[in-house]
This record gives C-alpha cells, structure tokens and sequence, in this order.
C-alpha cells in the first residue's frame, strides 16, 4: 500500500514536472474548448447540455490519455530506473498500480479542467446537474479503461512513442469500428459488437444513465489491461 | 551470505555467465573482478533478482533468489552499475522515495536520509535537482539509496567507475569503511581498486571464475611460477645447456644480444644461487642476475589480454 | 533450481497465458451477467428520460422473435432545431430499446437522406415478409392482361381517328357539328391516355425499388374507368345523333356502326379487367414504400417483426402536446414524446397473436361503430356520423377487432373470426323517440328475453364494459324518470348499483352555504371533469395510472353505490377507479324538474331530500374471483363517445394558435379498461413523456457572447500554461 502511493507520488511528482504533461493538459483544454466552439454548445438559447462536448471529448481522449500513459513503464526502461524500482522490494503489481492511481490523479486534474463549461451553463441556464454527473461519471469510466489500455502499451516497449501509437491504434479501432461493425451485423452478433461498442456505452452515461452493464464494462477492460501490465512487467522475472 | 551454484545465463546464444559458483560468507568484503564483458553486472543483476539465470540456483541472505524474490530484495542494497536515477527530482525527494519503497516509515526515513547523507558527503546536494549534478554526486547519491535501509548484503556494481581520483579514494575508504557492518561484493574492472578494497576476489573471465580467494591466496599460488633473468657473456649454446642442467629448471630460453645471452628461466624454485656459482665456474661474467616476480596485475593483465585477443580460453 | 530455463519459461507463459484468458473470460461474464441483471440509475430525474416502463422491459425482454426498430430522421439543416432534438431522442430511446432487448432488438437510426441505400435494404426487406410477400399476387395477376388490353385500346382509337380525314372529305358538314369535333378530341384524348397509362404504369412497375402493383392497378382503373365512360358516351351519338347529321353519306354511316362495335368489343374487355380489379384492396408495402419515401420530411420508425411491420408517424411517435395544464416546453416545441408508447404498442400488435374483440352491444336504431355512407350527395339532410366512429377506428389502430351487435334485430351474439376473446360494450339500451311527448310507448323498450341475451353473452365471455349513466325522462315534458335496464344486472350480479335516477351536477357553493349556482357561467355544469381541472380524481387502478395529469371530462353522470353488506355479492371484488371527491359542489339530483326551475329563477338551487351529496365513485371495476370475470362500469355514458374525446381545443402560444385535445384521457381511459379486462395492463399505454431540456436561456444575443465562448475555450488552456510555467521556474533550482 505504501510502495503503491510512495510509486504513486513519484509518478505525480514527475508528470507535473515534465513540460509534456502540461502540453498534453493545455492541447486537451483547447481540443474541448474547440468542440465546445463549433457544436455551438454555448449558444443563446442552446439546450444547456453538454452531451455533444463530452461525445466529442472522448474521440479527443483517444489521443489524449495515451499521451499520459505513454511515458509510466516505458520511460522506467528507458532510462534504466526500472532496475533500481524492481530490485527495490516492490512488486509488480504495486508499480502498474502505482502508476495507474497517479495517471488517473492527472487525468482527473485534466477533465477538471472542463468543469469551466457546466459552470459557465450553470451561469446562464440551469442544466440537468444529474446528467452531468454521469457524464463527467462516464468520462471518468471511460478515461480508466483507456489509461489502463495506454499503461498495457507502455509496458511493452521502451520508446515513448512507440507506446503512445502502440496505445491509441486500439482505441481507435474500438472507438470508431466498435460503431462501425455493429451495423452489419444482426442479432447475437450485433449484440457482441454492441458490447464493445465504447461510443455506445459511454453514450449511455453521457445522457444521464449510469447502468451497472457499463460500469462494469469499464471497470472490467482497466482491470484486465492493468492485469496484462502486470503480467507483462512480471514476465521479466521469468523469461 | 551469498552463495551461487552453477549458475548460468545465455542471452540467446551469448553465453554471459557460465557455470559459475562461488559464495560469499557474512562479513566478507568480496571483489568481483574481471575485464568489461565478462559478466559482472549478469551475475550481480541475478543475484539483486532483476534477472532469472538460466540455469543454477543462488540464494542470497538465505532466500533463493527466484523463489523468494521479494525477501532477497529487502536484504539487499544494490548499486546499478549506471547509477539511473530520475533526472527531475531532487535528492532528497529520491531518497524519500527509495525509503518508502524500502518499507521506512517516516521518522526511520528522515533520520536515514541524514545518515546517508552525512556519510556519503551529499550534504551540499540535498535540495538540487538530480539532472543538475555531476556524476560522482549520482554514484553517491546511488550508494546512499543502497545503503538507506542498512542493508545486510551490499551489491555495488563498479562503484567508482567515471570518477575522479580524489573521489575514488574517498569512495574506497568509504566501501572499507562499510565493510565492517554489512556483507559487501563489489564489481571492478580494476584490480588496484579491488586490492585496496576486499578481502576476498573473485575473478571472472567470460563468464567463467578464473580465480577465487583472498589477495594472499591469490598471489601464492601465482608466484609459484616465477621467472629468472640472467646476461651472461658465453656461448649462447653453453650458456642454455649449462643452465639446463641446473636442478628445478623447467624451460630456458636464450637470446644472444652483442655476445651477451640473455636467459629467461622458468623454474620452481630460487637459482639465483646456482647461477652465480655457474657462471664464476664457466668464467661467464654476469650482467644481470634478477627475480621477477609474478603480480596479481600481471595476472590480471594476461586474462585482460587473452579476453582482448579473444583466443586463449583461460585455465585456472 | 530443478528446473531449466526453456522448460520455465514454457511453464510460466503457460500460466500467464491461462490466467490471461481467464481474466478475459471472468470479464465477459462479468459484463454479461451485469447486463443480464442490470440495474440503473436514470440521472435525468422525475423525467426518466432514459429508463423504458416496466410493462415495455417486460414486453421487450420476452419477445419470442427478432425484432427491427428503424427510425428515420433526416437532419436537414442543424437550425431545424426540433428535427435534431427528435432525431435524438429517437436514438436514446431505440438504444434503450436495443439494451434491454437482450440481442432480439435491433434497432437502428437511419438518415434516408445521407443513406438512401439503407432506405432501400428496409423497403426490400419490408417486402420479402411474409404478410405482404404475397400481398399483391392478385394485382399482379390483374396487370398481366392490362399492356394487351391497352394496346388494343390504343390500336383501336387510332385506327379509327386514322379515317376521320377521309370521312371529312366524303361529308364535309361532319367538321362543323360540334359532337362530332368532341368525338375527334377524345379520340386522340384516350390514344394520348393510353400510351401515358401504360407509361405509367411501366415505371411504377420496373423504375421503382418494388413494383408497385396495387398503385399500378389504381392508375389502370382510373384511365379504364374514364375511358368507359367516354367511350360509352361516344357510342351513344354514333348510334343516335350521328346519324341526324344533314346530309350524311352512306360511308359515314357504316363508319359509325363499324365504330360502334368495336367500341362495345373493346368495352366488353374493359369492363371485364374493371370487374375483376373492383375488389382488390390498396397493397400495403406499397403503402409503406410511399410513407418511406417521404420519410425525408416527415420522421417514422419503423417496427419490423419476422413476419410483419408497422409504420409510426410522427403523429404516433410525437403526438401534439394535450395536457394544458403542464408548463409549455422550454423550446417551445408543440408536440411531446410518446415514442415508447408508440414503439411498444406496435411491438404488441406485431408480437402478440392473440386478438380480442369488442362488441358494441346496442338496441335498435343505428349502429353506434360504422357510419351509414352518404350515398346520395344531394340529399338534404346530412346522416350524423356514428357516435363512437372515430373510437373504433382507435381501436382498430390498438390492434382491436371490432364488432357491433343489434340485440334487438339480431339474437344471437356476432362471432368474430380470429378472436380469442370478446369484450362487449353494452350501451345503455336507448329508449325509443317518443313521437307524442304525453304518451310513453311501452313497446320499443328492450326486453327481458333480450336482456338475457345480453347478459348471458357478458356471462360467456366474462368481460364487458357497461356505459351506464343517468337516464333521462322518457318525456321531455313529463317528469317520468328513465330506467337504466341493466341496473338490476349489475347490482345483483356485480355489487355496483347504478343512481341512474339521479344526475350528478356540478355547481359551485354560492355565499349563502344553502344555496348552489352553476359553476362558472359558460360551464355546462353536467360535465364534470377530471384531476386538476375538476373534482373527479383517478384512482391508483392500474386503467388510471399512467393516466394521472392528463385532462378527462365524464359527463352525465349518474352516482354508483357499491353494494356492502349481505346483499353484496360472493366472490366479487369492487375497486374504484374513478370518483367524485369529497367536495360541496357537486351534488346528484333526482328531481331535475326542481333544479330547472330554480336555475329558471336565477337564484340558485338547494339540495333536497334524496339527492346525493359528493363523495361517490363515477367508474368501478368488478372482479368475480371464482371465475375470473369482470366488467368495468362507468357512471357516464357518453365518456368515450367522440363527441368528447374528439373535442379539441384552442390556445394562443407564442407560436401561435396552438389546437390540442381538450379531453385526452378519455379515449384513453377506454382503451387502457379494455387492456386491464383482457388482462394485459402491460398494454396500458405509458403517456407521452416530456423531456424539460433545459435552455441557455440566461445568455442573451449580444457582444458579451463572444467573451464568454473565450473565457471557455481560453481559460482553461492559459491557466494550465501558467501552472505549468510556474512549475518549471521552480524545480529548476
Ligand atoms: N541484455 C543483454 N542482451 C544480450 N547480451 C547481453 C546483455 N547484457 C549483457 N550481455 C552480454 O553478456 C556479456 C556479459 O555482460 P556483462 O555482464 O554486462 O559484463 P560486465 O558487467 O562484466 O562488463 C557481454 O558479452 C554482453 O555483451
Ligand atoms: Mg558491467
């Protein structure tokens, strides 16, 4: 538990360091705040929701979050300190969980960063306050399981960029082909593709249904992806 | 302490490490040397469990090094061989850190962090940013993180490689220092540095253990072959069937220089005796009459050489 | 160490590879058992935007076949601000749909006009179902003859406008006369028709995604038919006025009976195409190739069973809004959401294969359901619709067969083919029009033989509904109360007494607590009305449930007593489904004649010995328990009459003249007590569901604007170019 926040702490201490993570918090600030511009979310009399922003937000996170995974593992190999980590008495699952828990942190200081547009509606409007909960429930969902996605992909590889494109090739396959499959396909088949069907279930809590399906959807892929990053830093051990 | 068995390790078809076997016992001060390339850091880096051998067993502190990963890792304090650290924070928060990883809880880490500091002369450091300092400050900075939980077995990986020489001694005395409280084995490429350092020496060649024992030990068993030289002024062929004849000589080679025959004899045992009563019977005047006596350098040197040259397999 | 490298590694990516799968197998049924037992939070509030009713997850969850949902919206300009929100909410809904659907739902929203091809894969798969495969084989059979008929028709005519030159040479008096001229015009008239008919019924046979037979057999019989008569016409003059002609040569004579035979040979045929095509009924895919067609303006779903489908408008899926009393939406939008309501009714009537019946039982006069046709337009007096002609057609929309049964000519009950069950509407037996006022006619009223009949048939099937109600004085002059006939029935039998005698009323306590004046001045007080806007409440019954907010009016009502006590029937259980609440003003009076001539005198009325005072319950349900029958009663007769339920309504809103009905839940409450006696309360309908999108309302059109747009995009970003700035100088040193 120590080794986790200790691992946790280091990790924050050094995103907050690094330029990139400021880059990658400014480029995701002004992607949203785009969207919000040409979605004309922000309109006189527009419905005061902020269904579209957050719909296109999660195309963006699929570039995004990977750029905060990227670095975790892979920069820990790079640099050598991966060694001195793994000789410490710290066990695998306690570093990948370690750095999860301190992306997240990130992440979380990233889509707070939005909160600017509720506010602003809650300003000149009084949008379903309800509906943006599990919005911002689901961008939490569905920022998990990507960041656990980009985690597996820095694990794999000792170059930054290689996991950054190793960690966004399948999201963008499960965001955009997930839809994509789904209407050719009819009855058991259709259903299956449904169910990775990222857009679909974020979909969900972005109108303000929290279903217990989708939670455990995406609970579920950061906890396998977490599982694989394990797996694969362990493997070290024995290979 | 430390004990490895026929402990192997291929990196696809490279062998690095070969069958060796040693073991270190509780207290030692134990030198790991050998030429670049030979195996070290494989070795120490199975042992600080950061790699599983291929084949053999090695326990450290009692605790198998595969099975029992986790323990090994508590007891130990390892320095890598690259010192990594990470470039963004500062000592003091990196040495924070390694605490926590080692299970120190707060006040145990703070009055660690002042130990190792004062110890490892990082003082004047403690608030800079790692990436700002110069490399003797990182080793130290590396042997302060080792030495944060007092470990019981110390694992340094070519501390005083990329210093400075005042640095190396102060870092020598500081291992001497060391080694009366923890078990320490120590990787070189030097000799000199291992000679001032330990009392026992492993010498690894290709991943193979050329030699093991204590300095002493080590340079018995070396001068045992020792050579003479002697200039004589005599016919050359005289000169090396005389010297033949000699009792304990096992090879002579001669050499004619400007009526002068320089002799190298190879023996067991001191003829400087015979020869200068050989050579006022002969009427041979003598020149030169000199012991030369084997060093651990010479030694060490020749296994550097063979290594280089990549042909000689060694033999111990 | 026992063992070596390679067999290691084999063991140990042996075990990662296991636990790999099975961490990717627990996952799947972990999303797989969460989704089959899901529970969820709707966050939208008391709008429940985002959950289907039970009843529909029920419905949806237990369907025994596949099912389609297609929407069809096309977005044409992102102004059309409703077209996107509709757009939107249909595809929540069909997701929601698709969800609980469990794999047999598949729902899709197409845009027919970004996607045409899309358009097509659903009217070609329309088509193949087996209900409309062999639709239009008739049709077809039909057309095969018209192209020979057609041509000949067309060979025919010209052949004979060919020898009008020559004709014009030989009696040059023909050109002046004016019938003659016309003959000529429509000559060349149906010649042009017959190549357009044919044309047209060409392409609408092979230029279309389906031929259109039926629409191709409407086109041949239009042109036939006024061909016909045009034809029939011109052979009139050539056997008669022709030959008035002056100086007219013998040519030209044996042209007009040549002429004339040939038309009637032709004739002949096209009467015969005329018979055989006379029965045969609009196709219905081509039907819904037309709506679909037009779909690009006008938003449908489309509701696809394995054999079947049903089409929704947008008046089914977003009706017009009917309750006044909710606040106007904030965008304004006139029309409210019942797209659940529309999508599972016809899931219901595509699913369910059991059909029930409703007999409209009545005696003598006309029947209540159909219309007689206005077969003569010249006649004077116009015949009133039937009273409840707009509810059957409701009915028959909900899926419903619907019958009427004329007890007194017909004595035995009408059996209605593929019903599994029949409910029977028994209007109160009207008493015969009284020619002489002073005179009541004892013949005429129902009797008890017929009575019996009824009741037997109420018996049998163990379902009715009884429109009972206040009657009137069998004379409008005499103070000679009516009898409801089957009062007796229903309290012997049913435990529910009908005060038929009296008639509840609906005044407002005046200054003097004795007195009472009607309520309002424009009000009728005989209608009372429902929730908010009067003192009937609905009960929590499962008929009035979903119905709760939306406007009804019952109207001469008479009180029901529900019978306690030992002359309460066994076995039956009353409930209430709609009362009169505790209030002083409304009062059910017996002697009309007293109230007549008070409000006469303009001083208001008081109640009098015998008259019943407020609380009682207008509507009831009874259930016999031991064998499972029941009726719905209501204390007002005409509740369900399209008088009322057709009433509509005016408002000014800011959009304008706004129509709405003024009294939605009355149809309603019908359907939903057909539903509740069949048993089927998971056909209840739901009611529309209002989403209150919230505006931006609070930020007006003016410079600011801009501003605020750059205080979102901008804010964020800089403060995280300052942090981070900051962050920078301070770890450099
Ligand atoms: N990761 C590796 N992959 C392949 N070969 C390696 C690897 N690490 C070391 N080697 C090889 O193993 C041998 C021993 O290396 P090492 O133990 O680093 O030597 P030393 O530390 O004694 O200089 C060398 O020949 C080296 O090239
Ligand atoms: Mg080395």
């Amino acid at each position: 538990m120590r080794n986790t926040a200790a691992i946790m702490q280091r990790e924050l201490l050094s995103l907050f360091c690094s330029p990139v993570a400021y880059i990658v918090l400014m480029g995701f600030l002004i992607a949203t705040g785009v969207i919000a511009w040409v979605t004309s979310a922000f309109e006189p009399g527009a419905p005061a929701t902020l269904r579209t922003v957050f719909t296109g937000t999660m195309f963006v996170l699929v570039i995004f979050v990977p750029a905060i995974s990227m670095r975790t593992i892979s920069e820990e190999y790079r640099s050598g300190t991966f060694e001195s980590l793994m000789t410490a008495p710290v066990s695998d699952f306690q570093l990948v969980l370690g750095k999860y828990l301190a992306t997240m942190v990130f992440y979380l200081i990233m889509i707070a960063g939005t909160l600017v547009y509720p506010i602003m509606m809650m300003i000149f409007g009084s949008p379903s306050l309800g509906v943006a909960f599990s919005g911002y429930l689901g961008l939490i969902a569905v920022g998990s399981a990507f960041m656990a996605v980009g985690i597996f992909a820095s694990s794999l590889t000792r170059n930054q960029i290689v996991a950054w494109i190793l960690g966004t090739i399948p999201l963008v396959l499960l965001v955009l082909f997930g839809q994509f499959f789904v209407q050719f396909f009819e009855g058991r088949l259709r259903s299956f593709f449904q169910s990775l069907n990222i857009v679909r279930r974020f979909d969900q809590f972005n109108r303000g249904l929290i279903s217990s399906e989708d939670v455990v959807f995406f609970l579920g892929v950061t906890v396998l992806f977490l599982f694989l990053a394990v797996k694969v830093v362990e493997s070290r051990r024995w290979r | 302490m430390i004990e490895v068995k026929n402990l192997s390790k291929f990196y696809g078809h490279v062998r690095a490490v070969d069958n060796i076997s040693f073991t270190v016992a509780e207290g030692d001060v134990v030198g790991f040397l050998g030429p670049n390339g030979a195996g070290k850091t494989t070795t120490i880096r199975i042992l600080t469990c950061y790699q599983p051998a291929t084949s053999g067993s090695a326990t450290v502190a009692g605790h198998d090094v595969f099975k029992e990963s986790l323990k090994v890792r508590t007891e130990v304090g390892y320095l890598p061989e690259n010192v990594p650290l990470y470039p963004e924070m500062r000592t003091r928060e990196y040495l924070r850190f390694r605490g926590k990883l080692r299970g120190l809880d707060r006040p145990e880490r703070e009055a660690a962090i002042a130990r190792v500091t004062e110890r490892c002369w990082l003082g004047d450091v403690i608030d800079r940013p790692i990436g700002q300092l110069s490399k003797g400050y990182r080793q130290r900075i590396g042997l302060a993180d080792a030495l944060l939980h007092n470990p019981r077995v110390l694992i340094l990986d070519e501390p005083t490689v990329g210093l400075d020489p005042a640095q190396i001694r102060e870092t020598r005395a500081l291992i001497r220092e060391l080694a009366n409280e923890h078990t320490v084995m120590l990787s070189s490429h030097n000799l000199a540095e291992v000679e001032a350092t330990c009392r026992k020496l492993v010498i690894i060649n290709r991943g193979a253990i050329v030699a093991a024992g204590t300095p002493d030990e080590l340079r018995q068993r070396i001068t045992g072959g020792s050579k003479l030289i002697a200039e004589l002024r005599g016919p050359n062929e005289q000169v090396a069937a005389g010297i033949r004849e000699l009792n304990g000589v096992s090879d002579v080679h001669t050499e004619a220089r400007e009526g002068w025959t320089r002799v190298t004899i190879t023996s067991a045992k001191d003829l400087r005796e015979s020869i200068y009563t050989m050579s006022t019977q002969k009427g041979w005047p003598l020149r030169e009459l000199r012991r030369e006596v084997a060093t651990l350098e010479d030694f060490f040197v020749k296994i550097v050489a063979a290594a280089r040259e990549e042909t000689v397999t060694p033999k111990v | 160490m026992a063992i070596g490298a390679s067999q290691r590694r084999v063991l140990y990516g042996l075990n990662v590879g296991v636990s790999v799968v099975l961490a990717t197998v627990v996952l799947v049924l972990a999303v797989y058992f969460s989704g089959r037992f899901r529970t969820q939070i709707d966050m939208t509030g008391e709008a429940r935007l985002n959950s289907l009713s039970e009843r529909t997850v029920k419905l949806v969850s237990g369907l025994d076949q596949n099912v389609t949902i297609t929407g069809l919206y096309a977005v044409l300009s992102e102004y059309q601000n409703f077209a996107q929100k509709r757009a939107d909410r249909v595809r929540d809904l069909l997701d929601l749909y698709e969800s609980d659907g469990r794999g047999k739902v598949t729902a899709n929203l197409v845009d027919p006009m970004k996607n045409p091809a899309k358009l097509n894969d659903l009217i070609q798969r329309l088509s193949a179902k087996s209900k409309y495969a062999e639709e239009a084989a008739p049709h077809k059979a039909a057309l095969e003859k018209f192209p020979a008929l057609n041509d000949r028709l067309a060979a025919m005519v010209s052949e004979h406008t060919d020898r009008f030159a020559g004709l014009e040479q030989t009696n040059p008096a023909l050109a002046a006369v004016r019938e003659y001229n016309i003959v000529r015009l429509n000559f060349d008239d149906i010649k042009r028709r017959a190549q357009r008919s044919g044309e047209t019924i060409k392409n609408s046979l092979e230029k279309v995604e389906i031929p259109l037979y039926g629409r191709s057999v409407q086109v041949a019989r239009e042109h036939l038919t006024a061909v016909r008569r045009t034809l029939a016409g011109i052979q009139g003059w050539f056997a008669g006025g022709a030959r008035q002609v002056p100086n007219i040569q013998p040519d030209a004579l044996a042209f007009f009976d040549e002429a004339g035979s040939a038309i009637t040979s032709v004739l002949e045929e096209v009467d015969v195409f005329l018979n055989e095509t006379q029965d045969l009924k609009p196709v219905k895919i081509e039907e819904f190739y037309d709506k679909l067609k037009r779909a690009a303006g006008d938003a449908v779903i489309v509701v696809e069973a394995e054999n079947e489908a049903r089409l929704l408008s947008l008046n089914d899926v977003w009706p017009f809004r009917t309750d006044r009393s909710a606040p106007p939406a904030p965008d304004n939008d006139p029309r409210d959401f019942a797209g659940e309501q529309a999508i599972s009714s016809a899931l219901l009537q595509l699913t369910r294969k059991d059909r029930t019946a409703v007999v409209f039982v009545y005696f003598g006069g006309l029947s209540p359901i159909r219309s007689i046709p206005q077969m003569n337009p010249m006649m004077q007096q116009r015949i009133p619709p039937a009273p409840y002609e707009a509810l059957d057609a409701l009915l028959k929309k909900q899926d419903f067969l619907t019958e009427d049964w004329d007890v007194k000519t017909t004595k035995t009950p009408p059996v209605v083919e593929d019903a599994a069950r029949t409910i029977y509407v028994v209007l109160s037996p009207q008493p015969p029009r009284q020619p002489n006022a002073m005179m009541p006619s004892p013949e005429g009223r129902i009797t008890a033989a017929d009575k019996k009949l009824v009741t037997d048939a109420v018996e049998a099937s163990g379902l009715a509904v009884f429109l009972a109600g206040w009657a009137p004085p069998t004379s409008p002059m005499l103070p000679i109360p009516g009898t409801y006939e089957y009062a007796e029935y229903l309290r012997d039998t049913w435990g529910v007494d009908v005060q038929y005698k009296h008639l509840a009323l609906e005044f407002t306590a005046a200054e003097n607590p004795d007195l009472w004046v009607p309520a309002g001045r424009n009000r009728n007080p005989v209608y009372i009305g429902v929730g908010a806007s009067g003192p009937i409440h609905f009960t929590d019954h499962e008929i009035t449930q979903p119905l709760r907010g939306l406007r009804a009016v019952f109207s001469t009502v008479a009180p029901l007593r529900i019978v306690e006590g030992d002359e309460k029937p066994a076995n039956v259980t009353v409930e209430v489904v709609a009362a009169v609440e505790e209030t002083s003003d409304v009062w059910a009076f017996d002697n009309l004649q007293l109230v007549q001539s008070d409000l006469a005198q303009k001083r208001g009325t008081r109640p009098r010995e015998g008259d019943i005072r407020a609380p009682f319950p207008v509507a009831v349900t009874a259930t016999d328990e031991s064998n499972k029958r029941r009726v719905a009663i209501f204390a007002s007769e005409s509740f369900a009459a399209d008088a009322i339920t057709q009433a509509s309504a005016f408002e000014m809103r800011s959009r304008g003249l706004v129509m709405y009905a003024a009294y939605p839940a009355n149809s309603d409450l019908f359907v939903n007590t057909l539903h509740w006696l069949t048993g089927d309360a998971d056909r209840i309908s739901v009611g529309p569901r209002r989403g209150n999108v919230a505006l931006l309302d609070g930020l007006k059109d003016d410079w600011k604007v801009p501003y605020y747009r750059g205080i979102m995009v901008g804010a964020g970003p800089l403060l995280a170019l300052i942090v981070g700035g900051v962050v920078w100088m301070m770890r450099r040193r």
